[in-house]
């Protein structure tokens, strides 16, 4: 014969019941918790992933860009500088060739007219003019119709001097000189002759 | 182009009547004209550039670019050019680094040239511009989607000083293009009186993106002689206009800082003892600064355009100085950074409520870039200064005093700071993405507060319900 559970233990049942049944409401809220933790972890997985992706994307993006850009330039660089030392050569030996300029028959002609724009150009009426001594002579004569046509007083210095010709002209006091050497009007010309020789190395000149 | 060479003969003199700040006095002149390029020969041999500033009475007025510190009256040699500053010209630009005055500054040798074009460039017939109407994409949201900058505008950034202006300068320069089109594009860049390490940024920044190889640098230092700054902008917009309308491409001319333009002009003006006007800067500083920013625009029949965003800094951030003021008459809008926004952190520091692209409005839209961008921009602009007046109103009653409206205006000028506003310096944001973002803030407003907008577009673009974005 079984007997009664006393109070005691009823109260002992219904503390154990309710603690089991509250301890299966917790299991089971944790589990699902821990189920919606486990579906945002990998919704927010998904979202890094494909963040890191992208961003790997765009930096490797940036980087084929500055490969691609900083080889474009650099070899665009060398090119210039290759260029740069055909163009100087070319100037060089051109520079060369005209030293035998003045024994051209042109070359009297080009100076009475280098002369003519001088004395135009320097607005003095005492002047002063600088040749080479091989061209003196060829001035001695020229002087006086000179002097008569502009109406100035022409002095002659036979010194120029590591010149390929041409004459450079100054003021009797000497504060106003004008440059008008052969070397001085090549160096003038030079950025336009740069851009003829680079054609011509380029196979694009005339 | 030959016979201009060879008919410009130099005439040197020796005669140096005065040496005063910048300029010096050559006496006994003979033959000089108007902003004739002079090169001075010291003593020791050192040689520099100048122009002529005034001729007249045997005298000439040189203006000397590196400065007159060295020079004595006896044994300084003026040569007049007969010819006026140049800049040689060509596609082989692209890619290289100068001076302040045009000279390679990359160790490369000077570019073989095109062409010769006067820096002083030639004014652009009214009646041959054409009205800006494309959009340029930047990448900054800010500017993209509020202060859409467009092809032949000219839209200043007025910065003050220790402002990241420079920073978010070579981002545009990094990050500017025309979307959907093959055309060329390129960004000229002037730096002006800028520090070694800024000019360095801006060069690597470049370098680093591979953004250098469609790029010209002019860079002028701090050190560098002050009267050299007037010279940058003009040979920098020279090259802008030969690259956009001989070669056709679109160039986006970024001139900073401005501020140290037109002191060096106000440099010259106080030597040439003339009647000074506002804070001491020439009367005629708003002609002089037209005649940089005019060069911007497209022209008829050609493809290319110059777009030029000139940066300046406003000293003691006042934007009533008159560099400010009178670059705001000249220009088509402005961009103004905000102190308090680099205070809280935010990048770049837009003051949008101050900023303002008067020709956005033809610039974007339906076939141009989205049919909602211009109404987006709208309401934004209108919901951050609502919400500006609802954080005023906040400090005085209090968030528990505002309504439930206000509180969401307040969210939304919060949200509008740190998700739209706020990008980081290497961020390219796309135009879609910029107006997604712009989405997503109106999103925490009701719909009925979005008065802007047409209904169609909010039907199409709008998603209600408060939205959490974060950066």
């Amino acid at each position: 014969m079984e007997s009664s559970p006393t109070p005691l233990e009823r109260t002992i049942d219904q503390v154990i019941t309710n603690k089991e049944s509250e301890l299966l409401t917790q299991l089971n809220k944790s589990y699902l918790e821990t189920v919606n933790n486990i579906d945002l972890s990998k919704s927010r997985i998904m979202g890094e992933y494909d963040n890191i992706i992208l961003n790997a994307e765009k930096k490797g993006d940036i980087l084929k860009r500055q490969v691609i850009g900083s080889t474009k330039l650099s070899v665009r660089n060398k090119e210039l500088i290759l260029l740069e030392q055909a163009v100087n050569d070319v100037y060089e030996k051109a520079k060369e060739k005209l030293a035998s300029y003045s024994e051209d028959p042109n070359y009297r002609n080009m100076l009475i007219k280098i002369l003519d724009e001088s004395i135009i150009d320097l607005g003095t009426s005492d002047i002063i003019i600088e040749c080479l001594k091989k061209d003196a002579d060829f001035f001695k004569k020229e002087i006086e119709s000179l002097s008569m046509k502009y109406n100035k007083k022409i002095k002659l210095q036979g010194n120029l001097k590591n010149s390929l010709g041409g004459v450079k002209i100054k003021s009797s006091d000497g504060t106003i000189t004008l440059d008008n050497t052969l070397d001085t009007r090549i160096e003038r010309l030079k950025p336009l002759i740069r851009k003829n020789i680079a054609q011509i190395l380029r196979g694009r000149g005339n | 182009m030959l016979s201009d060479f060879s008919s410009s003969s130099s005439v040197e003199y020796t005669k140096v009547a005065e040496i005063k700040g910048p300029i010096i006095v050559v006496d006994g002149i003979t033959k000089a004209s108007f902003d004739e390029l002079v090169e001075i020969e010291t003593s020791e041999g050192e040689r520099r550039l100048g122009r002529v500033l005034e001729v007249g009475y045997g005298k000439a007025i040189v203006q000397i670019f590196e400065g007159t510190s060295g020079l004595a009256i006896t044994g300084t040699k003026a040569k007049f050019l007969g010819k006026t500053m140049v800049m040689p010209v060509s596609n082989e630009l692209l890619g290289r680094v100068f001076d302040g005055l045009g000279r390679p500054n990359d160790g490369l040798p000077e570019p073989i040239a095109d062409k010769f074009l006067d820096v002083n460039g030639e004014p652009m017939n009214p009646e041959r511009r054409e009205y800006p109407t494309s959009f340029i994409q930047t990448g900054v949201s800010v500017i993209d989607g509020m202060l859409t900058l467009v092809r032949g505008q000219k839209l200043p950034i007025f910065s003050g000083s220790g402002l990241p202006h420079n920073i978010l300068a070579a981002q545009i320069a990094r990050q500017a293009n025309v979307v959907g089109t093959n055309e060329d594009f390129a960004v000229v860049f002037a730096a002006i009186g800028v520090q070694y390490s800024e000019a360095q940024y801006f060069k690597r920044s470049l370098e680093d993106s591979g953004a250098l190889r469609r790029s010209v640098l002019f860079l002028n230092l701090a050190d560098d002689p002050a009267i050299e700054r007037i010279i940058t902008p003009r040979v920098a917009l020279t090259v802008a206009e030969y690259l956009a309308f001989d070669l056709g491409m679109h160039v986006l001319a970024i001139l900073t800082d401005m501020t140290n333009y037109c002191e060096a002009l106000r440099e010259i003006s106080a030597a040439r003892e003339e009647v000074p006007g506002r804070k001491g800067y020439p009367g005629y500083l708003y002609t002089d600064l037209a005649n940089n920013y005019e060069r911007a625009g497209r022209i008829k029949g050609r493809n290319g355009s110059v777009t030029q965003v000139p940066i300046l800094s406003m000293p003691a951030d006042d934007i009533t100085h008159p560099i400010a003021d009178l670059t705001g008459y000249i220009t088509e809008g402005q961009i103004v950074l905000s102190r308090e926004l680099f205070r809280k952190g935010v990048y770049p520091p837009v003051n949008v409520l101050m900023s303002l692209s008067r020709l956005m409005k033809d610039g974007v839209g339906e076939g141009k870039t989205r049919g909602d961008h211009m109404e987006v921009g709208n309401q934004l602009y209108d919901a951050y200064s609502r919400s500006q007046e609802v954080r005023a109103l906040a400090d005085i009653v209090g968030r528990a005093g505002l309504t439930g409206v206000d509180l969401k205006y307040l969210d939304v000028g919060d949200k509008f700071e740190t998700y739209y506003l706020k990008q980081s310096v290497d961020e390219n944001r796309n135009l879609e993405e910029t107006l997604t973002r712009a989405w997503d803030i109106l999103a925490n407003l009701p719909k009925g507060e979005l008065t802007k907008i047409k209904d169609k577009n909010i039907e199409q673009y709008y998603k209600e319900g408060s939205k959490h974005p974060t950066q």
